[in-house]
């Protein structure tokens, strides 16, 4: 096997989890690539060591990404990282790595990701579910849930460096900073959404249904984790590869609760991750501002600054960079014509 | 065999039994045990749901899930909840934060759904109509097992206790040496031993077994230096090379606080004209620093290395091998997934390379009270270096005489220190969900500190010590207990409770996964083996307790017997198998010191013959001990007793029964036998006499150890 490149995005007040990611991605492949691509403004004031053990440190201004302020600007923070990270893996696969690779920096690996090592296709997309709920309330959490923000998981995609991979990844790069004055969308098409129709355009993908892939909140109910006698961890008697780690006291905590069969297996999960996280937290960054969350005055940039900015194609074309202040900017702007909606 | 089985007896004037326990299991079907004296065979759901007339609106929603007696063992004294509990949770219990049923947490749900917290309404009424529907949790899901995960800590962040007595005094290599010379003085053999505290002082297990072990060793005239670190922790002391105190006692009593590094100097000066058979024993080396271990090893040269596997501390820092203090692991490899997320497993490659080093440095010979240990400390142990690996079980139980069983509701005990370790909370469950039934009473014998009082669990007080070895047997016998249950769910390498149980009359329950707990049960045919948490829950709930506790009644209560005690002393590396025949002998070993110097004896037809030494003014008659029946629970004396001595004389002058010459280490003369006996270490004040001549009673068998050589 080649050059592979795992990315994972974030901004610098997660920077504990993303290490907990990191780490558990060399563990389980020593030889892969670990690139953070920091959703912050570069010259952040944190020390080259906390970042370890990631192998390269990228602000996602340093991508080269056409427009990029602008269309920072249109996302809201909860939905901002699989955006950035398809710019990732965009350049990864041009600048000739075999497989790019991304996980959601609130994620864990536990046994290998093997199925990049499998061959079987050249993008590979995990469905948030691989089998119908059977009952009420895990149906709201899952299919219902999956027709609103999509079927694959927003926090595992793999593409491999091929003509088809790479066409995806160019691809999804492109639809995701592509502006649409649209206001069912709101802005550029949600990330999640574009890969359902990623097996309608692409030949080459593998929908992974290993239930040891993937494993979340949302698709809990029906996986058993358990520890086997040898000490590995499974999901209905597969290995376990990959979990996404909901927040504390966060919907996604709330649902491992309540479809989470009770296994003491997956509190031990998320008991360990906590302690990880704690353990590779530095409070000091994890209390950082999010830099893209303000003008740069410091004036906070609210979800309805957001949402306008995304409704309204002339202020799009109109701002080059709309962080900006003073005379003649956005922030100027809405002072003017929009005061209600700017926060002191 | 009694005439009339006293089956297990339900109050006449009883209400109703609800149907099944949510949550038990309880389908009616056979449980499938993993081993039981007694078949369980099917036992039929009793009783209907309801047993107050029936209610309409909200309390008709709420009523089946109301469990009366789970609900009314809390309200006792309240008139209005006896009258009608549906009612009365409907209007008052839930702003009380009563759970109605086992399975619906109250408070749980409040604080949970603030919408329903701020319309004020009946909580389970809710839940009943919307929450379930909705997905709403009924109670935080994981249960106690969760809590455990949660409040698990790796071992090195946890802060060691400081157990030392206060007015111990340091002693130094020299002085150290010198002590151990004169404890030595006229003495077959020295044993070295560590265990993490000091075990004088302690009720547990490991601790008792070490002062029978020493009771043995000294009964063999064999002194017992016992090693225990200052700071107490459940791992190693750091090999940082700083000076560790540690503290000492010899042949029970506090010899004082000594470095290390002073022990390994002062056991470099105990050659073989000092005392010629030594040995290493190892119990755990918990609050120590492997290195010291290995360096007293080479300093002392014993004659053989010994280690116990009281747990499985050589596998992990996590003794018991519960992953996350919750679930038994096995010892899988250190790089495995399951290592990965426990508590224990950061750093266990590091610990298991330290113990690596140890047995490396060590030739062991490795002791095992189980069978079942045994096993799983070999598969784990790897590739560990050890001499040999032996099992030597702790105790020795067998069957006494049957007795008559009293009748009542069916008793169950847990018996111990109520920790996650030894079952408890699983006892607790069963006890949570059962209280109130009038078909069990429920029992908690421990020592007084450690019981938990609680309406309808009735503590009892039992203090097992090296004195009383036998109190708890008593005590389950005393209550005439149907159950122990002894639920840990780790394979315990051997379990004292569980003999205890036996000896007191009692069956036990047990976990498939308890190792030695299962082990006694299947060997001895004294219980049940169940493969989960739920299945005891359906054992005791759905009424296969009641029924097996009525046959087992039916043929009488067998009490058991204590044998013996199985320590390194009983151990015979030709035949490890625990038989207290072995142990005896008639050789009493009796040797004579005067002043600094042991003096040879002759024999002399009937009599032995001591020439003493010039300007002595007293000597000790050092001896083994009779074969002690103290674990005999019909014996009752508990004092020592060395030589039976019928003559005694000093240069042809008789010294009669009940002279004052026949100073300490007497018992009590009673001069109508014709014999006095010594403690083992009598001491005669000789005047300045020369020969000494005694004769001893015969037929009497003696302690032996089989590891230190006669002669």
């Amino acid at each position: 096997m080649g050059r592979t490149v795992c990315l994972t995005s974030f901004e610098l007040a997660d920077l504990g989890p993303a290490r907990v990611l990191a780490e558990t991605v060399k563990a389980a492949h020593p030889d892969w690539t670990m690139q953070a691509m920091v959703i912050e403004r570069p010259g952040w004031a944190v020390p080259a060591e906390a970042f370890a053990p990631f192998d390269v440190v990228t602000s996602v201004l340093e991508l080269d990404i056409p427009r990029v302020r602008p269309w920072l600007f249109g996302i809201d923070r909860a939905a901002i990282r699989l955006p950035a990270a398809a710019c990732g893996l965009h350049r990864a696969l041009e600048s000739g790595a075999d497989w790019a690779v991304y996980l959601d920096a609130n994620s864990a690996v536990f046994h290998p990701l093997a199925a990049t090592a499998q061959g079987g296709g050249s993008v590979l997309l995990a469905p948030q579910m691989i089998a119908p709920s059977e009952t009420e309330p895990a149906f709201r959490d899952g299919e219902l849930a999956a027709m609103r923000l999509g079927i694959f998981s927003p926090g595992f995609i793999a593409a491999r460096g091929d003509a088809e991979g790479r066409g995806f990844a160019a691809w999804f790069d492109g639809m995701v900073r592509r502006p649409i004055a649209d206001a069912r969308l709101a802005g550029a098409p949600p990330a999640p959404l574009l890969c359902n129709l990623a097996p309608a355009l692409f030949s080459g993908i593998n929908i992974l249904r290993d239930p040891g892939y993937n494993v979340a909140p949302v698709n809990i109910c029906r996986r058993r984790l358990r520890v086997a006698p040898d000490g590995s961890i499974t999901v209905n008697g597969a290995l376990l590869r990959h979990f996404q780690f909901p927040g504390p006291a966060t919907t996604g905590e709330m649902m491992l609760d309540r479809h989470g069969h009770g296994d003491i297996a997956l509190y031990e999960l998320l008991a360990w991750y906590r302690r990880q996280t704690a353990r590779l937290t530095v409070p000091e960054v994890a209390a950082l501002p999010w830099s893209f969350g303000s003008f740069d005055d410091a004036t906070p940039v609210t979800p309805p600054i957001r949402r306008l900015w995304r409704e309204r194609a002339d202020l799009y074309r109109a701002f080059e960079d709309p962080f900006a202040t003073g005379p003649g900017t956005l922030h100027d702007w809405l002072g003017r014509e929009r005061p209600d909606l700017m926060v002191a | 065999m009694t005439d009339t089985p006293a089956a297990p007896t339900v109050p006449q004037d009883s209400v109703p039994q609800p149907g099944p326990l949510p949550g038990s299991g309880s389908d009616g079907s056979a449980l499938e045990p993993v081993f039981s004296r007694f078949r369980l065979d099917p036992v039929p759901p009793t009783g209907t749901i309801a047993a107050d007339p029936a209610p309409e609106g909200a309390l008709a929603v709420i009523a089946p899930h109301i469990d009366r007696r789970f609900y009314l063992a809390n309200l006792a004294d309240d008139a209005a909840a006896l009258r009608d509990p549906v009612a009365h949770y409907h209007t008052v219990g839930w702003k009380q934060g009563h759970w109605p049923n086992p399975d619906f947490d109250t408070r749980f749900y409040l604080r949970n759904n603030e919408d329903v917290r701020n319309a004020g309404i009946d909580p389970l009424l809710h839940y009943l109509r919307f929450g379930r529907a909705e997905g709403r949790l009924p109670q935080r899901p994981g249960g106690s097992r969760r809590a455990l995960v949660e409040a698990a800590t790796p071992p090195g962040s946890r802060r060691p206790g400081r157990h030392a007595p206060a007015a111990a005094p340091a002693l130094d290599g020299p002085a150290l040496a010198e002590r151990l010379r004169a404890a030595c003085l006229g003495k077959r053999g020295l044993v070295v031993a560590l265990s993490h505290d000091r075990y004088m002082d302690s009720t547990g297990g490991m601790q008792i077994f070490i002062a029978d072990e020493q009771a043995q060793f000294n009964a063999d005239r064999i002194a017992y230096l016992h090693i225990a670190p200052i700071l107490t922790r459940l791992a190693f002391a750091p090999e940082d090379g700083a000076p560790l105190p540690l503290q000492l006692t010899l042949d029970g009593v506090v010899l004082g606080i000594v470095l290390a590094s002073e022990i390994v100097a002062a056991a470099a000066t105990l050659d073989d004209a000092t005392i010629a058979h030594r040995l290493l024993v190892v119990h755990s080396l918990f609050g120590h620093r492997c290195s010291d271990v290995s360096g007293l090893s080479r300093a002392l040269r014993p004659a053989r290395n010994i280690f116990w596997l009281h747990d499985y501390g050589t596998l992990c820092a996590g003794y018991n091998l519960l992953r996350n203090d919750v679930a038994f692991c096995g010892a899988p490899a250190e790089t495995s997934m399951g290592c990965r997320i426990c508590v224990y497993g950061e750093g266990r490659a590091a610990y298991r390379g330290t113990v690596a080093a140890l047995f490396e440095a060590v030739s062991f010979d490795v002791l095992c009270p189980s069978e079942a240990a045994a096993r799983i400390w070999r598969d784990g142990a790897g590739a560990l270096p050890w001499r040999s690996l032996r099992v030597h079980p702790n105790a020795l139980v067998r069957p006494a005489a049957i007795r008559e069983a009293q009748p009542g509701p069916v008793r169950i005990a847990f018996i111990g220190y109520p920790i996650p370790a030894k079952g408890w909370m699983l006892f607790i469950e069963l006890f949570r969900r059962a209280r109130g039934r009038p078909e069990f009473v429920f029992y908690h014998f421990a020592t007084p500190e450690a019981l938990r009082p609680m309406p309808g669990l009735t503590g009892v007080p039992v203090r097992v010590d090296r004195h009383d070895r036998l109190a708890m047997a008593r005590a389950v016998a005393a209550a005439d207990i149907d159950f122990v249950a002894m639920l840990a769910p780790w394979p315990e390498t051997f379990s004292y409770v569980t003999r205890e149980a036996f000896a007191g009359g009692a069956d036990v329950v047990a976990l498939a996964q308890s190792g030695a707990v299962a082990e006694a049960v299947r060997e001895l045919n004294r219980g049940v083996v169940l493969a989960s948490a739920a299945d005891v829950l359906r054992f005791f709930l759905d009424g296969h307790a009641a029924a097996y506790a009525m046959r087992q009644r039916a043929e009488g209560r067998q009490d058991g017997v204590f044998l013996a005690c199985g320590t390194t002393a009983s151990f015979d590396p030709i035949s490890p198998v625990l038989d207290p025949a072995r142990l005896a002998t008639r050789d009493p070993a009796l040797v004579v010191v005067a002043g600094n110097a042991v003096v040879a004896g002759t024999i002399a037809g009937e009599r032995l013959v001591f020439d003493l030494p010039a300007g002595i003014t007293g000597v000790r008659l050092l001896s083994r001990h009779v074969v002690p029946v103290r674990l005999d629970p019909e014996g009752g004396d508990m004092r020592r007793f060395g030589v039976p001595v019928v003559a005694l004389e000093l240069d042809g002058v008789a010294v009669p029964i009940g002279d004052n010459r026949r100073a300490t280490g007497w018992h009590g003369a009673v001069p109508a036998d014709g014999v006095q006996w010594t403690s083992g270490d009598g001491l005669l004040e000789t005047g300045g006499a020369r020969r000494l001549s005694l004769a001893l009673a015969d037929g009497v068998a003696y302690q032996r150890c089989k590891l230190v050589p006669e002669g």
